[in-house]
């Protein structure tokens, strides 16, 4: 059997074209794709830039003749809400002073209510995760009312404390499936190691299960501090007038009408109060994505 | 080290009753292994143990403490999980100690336990890896080494070596035995496989359905089975079995099946035999000799097949209508339809009654 068989030439390697026709196609509709959502953002930042005389010309997307960045600073400190004017931001101090306590203490909540839930099975757990899941469907205007009428009773109604509170139990629903979707995907096990090795209920939550859900976390403070800061009715319902938050703030400013309307200015506060959800995104984005791709692949 | 005693232990999950009145006594020092196919209640009699499902009748006593409700802390036990369940944000070392600095047992002794547990397993230039960082026999070595440290009265394992590939697993499987050897601490071992059964074990607890079938030294449950599910589970290929009637003859007891008969003379019998009784014969692979031709014979077959296995051959014979397989040395060679002569070493072989149950 020692015939020598003609073996074909090797196979040239095949080569990678970086532009063909359907990668072409491609890049051009993910690119006109992106240009039709980043539109908005582009008439928001030209406009803002504008001169009043300017804007009232009305060519949307004309770049300004000479950039107005104090405009920005306008908005930001001498812009005038009804009689007061000192811009938004007491609106932006007022929204980062609930925006940090309110995703820290409501992340927190959830993640304690997801590792409860999945790991110390109480007889009435599940019965409350389906009660909780239930609450997420429930359109939440329907709840504003009783909400309104119980901390008036309580007697906190129009404080910095009903409006934390309002962003802790709205945010409960949605961050205790996320985390509780985490961990029921992790081995039993491992919580059984941990309660053989002494861990009670506090000590397995923070030194081993926190911990651990650290994508989760990332995920969850994310969606939080971006639906607080965007948050507007729950800011005009419950904070108050002292504690307004930077939406409610805008608004206010985007509605003072004496004279003529200054959508130059207006644009200018839009900007500084999309600025720190923006940011967290273009942060973010990476971690985000990880984290939602982790809990589809293992949920 | 201590003694675990189970009496009267009844188990109920979701309504359904896993364990019904179980009782097991473990000696001090002894390792037992529970064995059985996935669903006997093997894991939830070992989980019981460790604390993790709450008792519905009976008790359980660990030395001489009554820690039917005790929180699994507090039994003195440790254990090693087939998932590892190592903790991964925690090095290696942070893990075998986690228990310990739970317990605030002070510096100098926990590094004093961590070293020693990490001389014992090889996990020295480890300490300071994440588990993500180990291969699955090092992670398995880590988990050992948690429980190690903290000292246990009884240490319970729940399939540790199911997770690793075959070589891994002969090799932990050993360590584990030197450990044992070398700690002499109550060691309660769940598995099912038998061979880790069959290696480890001082006794073997072979379960089914929530029952205990049978719990003896590895020689008496693999040699004296007390039923047939007994006998077929353990032994690979398995146990040979012959559905037949027994009929005595003059004294001499004889199992017939169709063409096939057996003379039983030299069985132990526990009870005398009775005549025209049905009953499944089985004789292990081993236990039948492919005779030469001056050589004493009992029966004679047609080679059907024949499975190499190295050291030793499997040669699959068919013997007036039953199937029987034959281990065998591997340098004789057996051509498929080829007449062999077999010969049965009857004293070595069970006889149950028909319905498999029980041993006579």
């Amino acid at each position: 059997m020692n015939s020598t068989v003609s073996l074909p030439t090797k196979a040239a390697r095949p080569r990678r074209r970086a532009f063909t026709p359907d990668r072409i196609g491609v890049y051009a509709f993910l690119i006109s794709a992106a240009a039709f959502f980043l539109l908005p953002l582009y008439v928001m930042v030209v406009t803002s830039l504008k001169t009043g005389p300017e804007v009232r010309e009305a060519i949307l997307f004309g770049w300004p003749s000479t950039p107005q960045f104090q405009n920005w600073v306008e908005a930001w400190s001498t812009a005038c809400i009804s009689v007061d004017c000192s811009g938004i931001q007491k609106g932006f101090w007022n929204s980062v002073r609930l925006v940090i306590p309110a995703t820290v203490l409501s992340v927190l909540l959830g993640a304690l209510n997801g590792y409860a839930l999945s790991f110390w099975r109480s007889k009435w757990g599940d019965m409350l995760f389906a009660i909780l899941m239930l609450g997420a469907f429930v359109p939440f205007q329907v709840m504003i009312y009783p909400l309104v009428a119980w901390f008036r009773l309580g007697g906190f109604y129009n404080t910095y404390w009903s409006i934390l509170l309002v962003h802790c139990i709205f945010g409960m629903p949605v961050l205790t499936l996320l985390f509780r979707n985490y961990y029921v995907s992790i081995p039993q096990e491992l919580f059984k190691a941990a309660r053989i090795d002494g861990g009670g209920f506090w000590r397995i939550f923070l030194q081993l299960m926190l911990p651990m859900a650290t994508p989760m976390l990332v995920v969850a403070t994310i969606l939080q501090l971006t639906g607080i800061w965007n948050d507007y009715l729950f800011g005009l319902l419950f904070a108050g007038k002292d504690n307004y938050p930077m939406t409610v703030q805008l608004n206010n400013l985007v509605n003072t009408t004496f004279g003529e309307r200054r959508y130059h200015i207006d644009m200018a506060a839009t900007i500084l109060t999309s600025l720190v959800p923006l940011a967290v995104y273009f942060f973010s984005g990476r971690w985000f994505v990880r984290g939602i791709a982790a809990g589809a692949v293992k949920g | 080290m201590a003694s675990v005693h189970i009496k009267d232990l009844d188990i109920v999950l979701g309504g359904n009753s896993i364990l019904k009145s179980m009782n097991l006594e473990v000696q001090d020092g002894e390792f037992l292994v529970l064995l059985g196919p996935s669903g006997c209640g093997k894991s939830t009699l070992l989980h019981s143990i460790a604390g993790f499902y709450d008792v519905h009748d009976g008790q359980i006593i660990i030395g001489d403490k009554d820690v039917t409700w005790a929180d699994p802390k507090d039994r003195g036990i440790g254990m090693v999980f087939q998932s590892y369940a190592l903790y991964p944000t925690m090095n290696v070392e942070r893990n075998m100690s986690f228990g310990l600095r739970v317990a605030r047992v002070d510096k100098a002794e926990i590094e004093k336990r961590v070293n020693k547990a990490a001389d014992m397993l090889q996990l020295k230039e480890l300490l300071k890896r994440r588990p993500s960082q180990l291969s699955g026999g090092q992670r398995q070595r880590v988990a050992i080494g948690r429980a190690l440290v903290r000292d246990a009265q009884v240490f319970l394992f729940d399939e540790p070596l199911s997770n690793l590939d075959a070589k891994l697993r002969a090799e932990l499987r050993r360590e584990l035995k030197e450990l044992h050897q070398s700690l002499t601490a109550t060691m309660i071992y769940v598995t099912h496989d038998q061979v880790e059964a069959m290696t480890l074990a001082d006794r073997i607890a072979v379960m089914r359905k929530g029952e205990i079938q049978q719990i003896d030294t590895p020689a008496m449950v693999y040699g004296k089975p007390t039923n047939v599910f007994v006998a077929g589970f353990l032994g690979s290929p398995s146990m040979n079995f012959v559905n037949g009637r027994l009929t005595v003859e003059g004294d001499r007891p004889i199992v017939r099946a169709g063409e096939f008969s057996i003379d039983m003379s030299a069985y132990p019998f526990l009870a005398a035999p009775q005549n025209g009784q049905d009953v499944i014969l089985g004789i292990r692979p081993e236990h039948i000799q492919l005779a030469g031709d001056g050589e004493n014979a009992v029966l004679t077959g047609t080679v059907k097949l024949v499975e190499p296995m190295g050291a030793h051959q499997i040669v699959w014979v068919d013997c007036q209508g039953q199937r029987l397989s034959i281990h065998t040395e591997s340098s004789s060679i057996y051509k498929p339809g080829s007449t062999v002569r077999l010969a049965v070493d009857c004293t070595r072989s069970s006889i149950f009654q028909g319905d498999g149950e029980r041993r006579l």
